[in-house]
């Protein structure tokens, strides 16, 4: 253990006297290493941020809605009552809620103001999305047909002006009065569905769909017990909608874990593409590694000469050249993850930033694993054979080279 | 460590019919054919020849940086004629001190580090102490921190001198020491080699310059490959 401590000592004096040349060498590692973690980083914060476009939205619970194309539209429309049914033919379901989403007017300080309404049931549904101020349904409004409802922070300004508190205030639709019982938080991003995307967004208890005047729904909303169930009980719901529309009724099954999922799965096979070419500059590091240390052992020959003859057996020799490919790619491999990941921010503050409207950082711990294994791996590779032929150098000849 | 008598005694080296034959492509050249003879501790042995005469083969011989064809070699009580490379690294760390004619220190490195370096490899915790022990007692106390281009030719030859009796060797090994020096500073080291051999240490040079191998107080001479004359004076 002391030895390579000393080792480590020689191997650092050797890199410091020998610093121009010890950069060029390290050029490539730091360039291969750079190059991953940028990737690596990129990837992993793209792949974040574009899952957080979609974390409003509960990955528990599926929308169904009608096909766009289908033999008899008018027959698959979902009607307010569906939901009920479609409940008592899938009891696995937690809930199983008629949403609706219209625009409606109404007037603000004399001009009219469009609102986008939804649906939503007690507690958290579908938009998950924090409130500021207030709460959300509690069962009772919604069993009781309450007239309440939940703004969305621009809709808040747009109706009573910016950060004033509006719980309590009443917002006009259809000709009667819903009290605000809770504000959203401004949402973190824009929202791939839109449906907050900064919108003016009002939502009511789905039991007053028929008392806005409302029959046929834009979607049912199926919520299952965890992410793992959404699918087999969106198609159950898919089933019982068909047991009561008939088998011509076509509908489909939307929900943010299958899109998650495959995000997610686009994200990695891109990012590992493109991390593998990047492992292959990497590889080309270790070949330049593995060229200048074998001209390091021709040219110090006589140093190995002069080891040998006093003492220093072939692990010693061994040891030494290792411990110096190891050492100029540790320090390569340091240099290229700073760069790396310097290199990273600026991409994802620059392009990732405007493209998905957020900044999500990237993990550090898995990238620094990375980083360091590849390096160290490298250098075992590539310096293992130069420190070999090192070790196995006749010291005769060695002491006879000029 | 340079006055000190060394406590080792009797044969340090037995040589028996030792040859070693190079081979070039399919032929083979015989540097030694059969070298026989013995050195007792504290002995001063001046090994003499022509060029090609195996003086350099019997040298590394003796220096364990090369195996014998067939022959017996025995160092300090060890038959290092059948060691492996590992075995003979050791011997050669433990009971061997070199000092060769182009001094072949580490140029980067200072003189004390040069001297330190077997302990190094002996895994020495207090080798500085030591290196700078034995640097004063051959006169360099004031050069320690001295890079070997900052030294002269002979300050150069002692540091190596230091360097080989650094780990207290069974054996000095000089293959021309004073091949790179100029008279006066063959002399220095002359002296040198005296005073150590006066303390006990046994020593082995090779030369082929009968003015230094005078100072040995034996002197072996190769031809061909064979001893052609052993005597003590």
């Amino acid at each position: 253990m002391n030895k390579i401590l000393e080792f480590f000592a020689e191997a650092v004096e050797f890199v410091w006297n020998n610093r121009t040349r010890s950069l060029l060498t390290m050029l490539g590692i730091i360039i291969g290493v750079g190059a991953v973690i940028a990737i690596l980083a990129v990837g992993d914060s793209t792949t974040k941020s574009v899952q957080n476009l979609l974390s409003p939205y509960s990955q528990s619970s599926a929308l169904i809605v009608p096909k766009q194309q289908q033999p008899d539209p008018q027959n698959a429309a979902i009607r307010y009552q569906d939901a009920r049914r479609v409940k008592l033919l899938v009891p696995d379901a937690v809930d199983v809620q008629p949403v609706l989403a219209i625009q409606m007017e109404t007037r603000v300080r004399h001009t009219d103001e469009t609102l986008q309404v939804f649906t939503t049931g007690a507690g958290i549904g579908f938009d998950t999305t924090p409130l500021a101020e207030g709460r959300r349904f509690t069962p009772d409004d919604v069993a009781a047909h309450h007239r309440v409802c939940i703004l969305s922070d621009t809709a808040r300004s747009k109706l009573f002006g910016d950060g004033v508190p509006a719980v309590g205030r009443a917002v006009r639709l259809n000709g009667s009065y819903y009290v605000v019982v809770g504000v959203q938080k401004k949402p973190q991003s824009t929202g791939l569905l839109q449906t907050n995307s900064g919108q003016v967004t009002v939502l009511v208890p789905y039991t007053l769909i028929p008392e806005l005047g409302y029959t046929y729904v834009f979607a049912l909303s199926v919520i299952a017990n965890g992410p793992g169930d959404v699918t087999r009980i969106g198609n159950a719901a898919i089933a019982a909608l068909q047991k009561i529309h008939g088998q011509r009724a076509q509908y489909e099954e939307r929900d943010i874990k299958t899109l998650n999922d495959g995000i997610s799965k686009v994200f990695t096979v891109l990012t590992g593409v493109i991390g593998i070419v990047a492992g292959i500059s990497l590889l080309v590091g270790g070949v330049g590694i593995m060229n200048i240390m074998l001209v390091s052992v021709t040219e110090r020959t006589r140093e190995i000469g002069i080891r040998k003859a006093i003492g220093a057996s072939r692990s010693d020799i061994l040891g030494q050249f290792l411990t110096e490919a190891l050492l100029l790619c540790a320090i390569g491999g340091t240099i290229g993850l700073i760069g790396g990941v310097l290199l990273a921010e600026l991409v994802i503050h620059t392009f990732i930033a405007q493209l998905t409207g957020t900044v999500v950082s990237f993990s550090w711990l898995p990238i620094i694993a990375v980083s360091l294994t590849f390096s160290v791996g490298v250098g075992v590779i590539f310096g293992i054979y130069p420190a070999v032929r090192a070790s196995y150098l006749n010291p005769i000849e060695c002491l006879r080279y000029e | 460590m340079v006055e000190a008598t060394s406590t080792r005694s009797g044969r340090v080296i037995e040589i028996e019919q030792m040859t070693k034959t190079y081979s070039i492509g399919d032929i083979k050249v015989p540097a030694l054919r059969g070298v026989s003879f013995s050195i007792d501790a504290g002995e001063y042995v001046a090994i003499m020849g022509p060029s090609g005469s195996g003086k350099s083969t019997l040298m590394n011989l003796i220096g364990c940086l090369d195996k014998p064809t067939t022959g017996l070699y025995r160092l300090d009580g060890v038959d290092v004629s059948a060691l492996d490379d590992a075995d003979l690294a050791k011997i050669r760390l433990q009971k061997l001190g070199f000092i060769f004619q182009g001094f072949n220190l580490l140029a980067r490195t200072s003189a004390v580090r040069n001297v330190a370096l077997p302990l190094f490899y002996a895994g020495d915790p207090a080798r500085e102490a030591k290196a700078t022990e034995v640097l004063k007692q051959v006169g360099l106390g004031d050069r320690l921190e001295h890079k070997p281009q900052e030294l002269s030719g002979g300050q150069q030859q002692r540091v190596a001198i230091a360097r080989a009796l650094v780990n207290n060797p069974a054996v000095l090994l000089a293959d021309e020491p004073t091949g790179n020096l100029d008279s006066t500073t063959a002399e220095e080291i002359m002296g040198l080699f005296g005073r150590l051999n006066d303390g006990g240490r046994t020593i082995i040079m090779v030369t082929h310059d009968d003015d230094i191998a005078r100072h040995a107080k034996r002197i072996i001479k190769l031809r061909d490959g064979l001893v052609v004359e052993d005597t003590a004076r």
